[in-house]
């Protein structure tokens, strides 16, 4: 029987279903980014090479006008040393600044944008919001390839700034992976969300040292800057592709702990509302 | 059928099913709803769904019927995980695939065999399986070269005929689907039923939401009717049929429940009423057997117009004959209040074996518009046995032969 032969040959593989079914979910998280980001670029002339033209025109023009005009300059790592300039540091704050700003606003609407899945598609949620951070996390990732060769370029990729680097990367996806559920999950119940988060997103920038180095921030405000997680995510990132180390212990710590708060936050969420989305999207 | 190989192995099992949304509702509250899993009784619910129990077992393919608003779609999206329940359990004991609306989730960016292996990638199948079947789903949308542009240049029955393509080539233990996912042309939605046909005869388990008698009688095995977010009747198709032709005319069944067909239809309207059926078959030396149908007729107030249909329907549903005095010229004398007739049916018993129903309505004409007080759903049961080769409703005296030798037309 032909019918019978079909049936046997789309039987599921045999593995454990809880796990088939993840695997089933990752596969297609991926599936939908990946579509995501060949539609975004599917009448573009040159294609995905946005990805890489887009950072750069920023990075020219915050060049020229912090680093050439107001001659801002990022200092030594230790004295005698030569002084790493303007457009690597800035640039590693930049990819961060970028990545979190898009992510943050997507992360709001994620599930309004794909409300026919929401309500007619039997996957969980967080399949959406992983396609989300993943199509988000693809132009940072061309950003960080170009961040790679500059500092090549320039000469400051050591071994130890190698070895710091999946740390600081670490450490700021899992915090960003964090913050995108929670806001996930809160977007669809605050309509306001949104639109606070781009002026939020805003502040944060000129209140970091994304596009000025700590070193020229008075003291007594310095300590108040590492309330922004910017601040955090950018300095650590420095530290290991600038001046190849490793970030500093207690901010470290801060850092961490309050990711693993946000984890928590987001899973508490996660659990509580997921089920109540589908309501109001 | 292929159903029979395991009867009871169970694929859903539902639990006091509800689902109520509290109106103007402000999506804040709802959050805080969510996050403090508690309600809040000031505001006025809105009940969709209210305590439904539904299991589905393999091989059998439940139908759901009930007006806009009913609820229908909202059952098959919790049983399908998509939505969920605000009381009540779901327990799913296999793979199922949900498809509510044809294209849901379809890019019109996208060419016809993306958008087809996306779909296969939302339903669970590798990208081996997904490129196992995309041949197949190819042949059935028959869109020809259209299966290589996008979406956008498709014509709204080409979506249709992809949507439905995708859908009918999902390998799951059990199907949800909505029954308009079959649109499009005639000879195409022929297609799309053969194709269910064929899967059923494979044992594929369906779980189809319908409006339509005419789909139910053809597919479904057992249907369940849901009127204002409730389970009024879940069973066999006849009694559905019944069931839902009522609420559709607006009569109010006050019995929340119907078990099932053989259980007693209480009168609910006293201004005409039957009682007492009594049915008796004779033999008849020249023909078929006499069945004579006697019963009361009794009129609670008076009625200037009475009407009285009566007809013997298969357990499918199937109006085999029907008698309805309107359509006789001298219809049914008026009634006086407290009067009582005796009414008195008979036919010819030509049914081939089987199960029949012999069904009653009563009612009354005023100018154009007639009205119904009562609906019999089972007056009086046939159990048709006799010893023939024929198969079918009635016996037609259907005779075949074959000779060697006849010539054509002799």
């Amino acid at each position: 029987m032909p019918g019978a032969e079909a049936a046997a040959r789309r039987l599921p593989p045999l593995r454990h279903p809880r796990v088939a079914s993840l695997a089933r979910h990752l596969r297609l998280a991926v599936d939908l980014a990946a579509r995501d980001i060949r539609d975004r670029y599917a009448g573009a002339a040159i294609g995905p090479l946005w990805l890489l033209v887009t950072p750069a025109v920023y990075l020219l023009m915050y060049w020229l006008v912090f680093g050439q005009l107001l001659r801002v300059g990022w200092p030594p790592g230790a004295p005698g040393e030569a002084s790493p300039g303007f457009l690597l540091p800035f640039f590693c704050g930049l990819v961060l600044y970028l990545f979190m700003v898009d992510l943050v606003i997507s992360s709001t609407d994620v599930f309004q944008r794909r409300r026919d899945y929401v309500r007619r598609a039997p996957f969980p949620l967080w399949v959406l919001w992983l396609a989300n951070l993943l199509r988000t996390a693809t132009p940072a990732a061309a950003g960080l390839l170009l961040l790679l060769v500059l500092a090549f370029a320039q000469g400051r990729l050591g071994v130890a700034g190698l070895a710091w680097l999946p740390v600081a990367l670490g450490a700021s996806l899992l915090f960003l992976a964090a913050l995108s559920l929670c806001l996930a999950m809160l977007g669809p119940f605050l309509g306001d969300l949104q639109e606070v988060l781009r002026l939020v997103a805003r502040a944060l920038f000129y209140a970091g040292p994304i596009a000025y180095p700590l070193a020229i921030v008075p003291e007594q405000v310095r300590a108040l800057m590492w309330l922004n997680p910017l601040t955090h995510m950018a300095e650590m990132l420095r530290g290991a592709l600038v001046y190849g180390q490793g970030p500093q212990a207690l901010p470290f710590l801060g850092f961490l702990l309050a990711t693993a708060l946000l984890l928590a936050l987001a899973a508490f969420l996660y659990r509580r509302v997921a089920g109540a989305v589908a309501d109001v999207v | 059928m292929s159903s029979d190989a395991a009867p009871e192995e169970l694929l859903l099992r539902a639990r006091g099913i509800g689902k109520a949304y509290t109106s103007i509702d402000s999506p804040m509250s709802r959050l805080g709803e969510a996050l403090f899993r508690r309600e809040s009784g000031r505001r006025r619910k809105h009940v969709v769904l209210d305590g439904i129990d539904l299991d589905v077992r393999r091989g059998e393919t439940l139908g759901i019927m009930g007006r806009n608003g009913a609820g229908k779609t909202t059952l098959l999206a919790i049983l399908g995980r998509v939505l969920e329940p605000s009381a009540g359990t779901v327990e799913r004991l296999g793979r199922i695939a949900t498809l509510l609306e044809v294209g849901a989730g379809f890019n019109p960016q996208f060419s016809g065999r993306d958008n087809a292996k996306l779909f296969c990638g939302i339903m669970g199948l590798t990208t081996r399986e997904a490129a196992a079947v995309l041949p197949e789903i190819e042949a059935f949308a028959d869109l020809g070269e259209y299966f290589e542009m996008p979406l956008r240049t498709y014509s709204s029955g080409m979506q249709a005929r992809l949507g439905f393509a995708c859908a009918a080539h999902v390998e799951a233990d059990l199907v949800i689907i909505d029954e308009t996912l079959a649109v499009g042309d005639a000879a195409f939605r022929v297609k799309c039923y053969m194709r269910i046909k064929a899967m059923q005869e494979r044992g594929q388990t369906f779980l189809m939401v319908s409006h339509s008698p005419n789909l139910i009688a053809n597919f479904c095995s057992r249907v369940v009717v849901l009127e204002g977010g409730r389970k009024v009747f879940d069973g066999a198709p006849v009694g559905a049929f019944e069931v839902y032709k009522d609420i559709r005319e607006g009569l109010e069944r006050r019995a929340a429940t119907v078990a099932s067909v053989a259980k007693p239809v209480t009168a609910d309207d006293p201004r005409l009423t039957l009682r007492g059926a009594h049915l008796v078959e004779t033999w008849q030396a020249d023909g078929p057997p006499l069945v004579e149908l006697t019963a009361e007729l009794v009129a609670g107030a008076a009625i200037a117009r009475p009407i009285l249909s009566c007809g013997i329907r298969n357990k499918e549903g199937i109006v085999v004959c029907g008698l309805a005095t309107s359509d006789l010229p001298q219809g049914l004398a008026p009634m006086q209040a407290g009067e009582s007739r005796r009414l008195r049916l008979v036919f010819r018993n030509r049914l081939l074996p089987g199960i029949y129903f012999l069904a009653a309505r009563t009612g009354e004409t005023v100018g154009d518009v007639t009205t119904t007080f009562n609906v019999y759903h089972n007056l009086a049961r046939l159990d048709v046995v006799r010893d023939t080769p024929s198969r079918g409703l009635v016996d037609l005296d259907m005779r075949i032969s074959a000779d060697a030798a006849a010539p054509v037309g002799d």
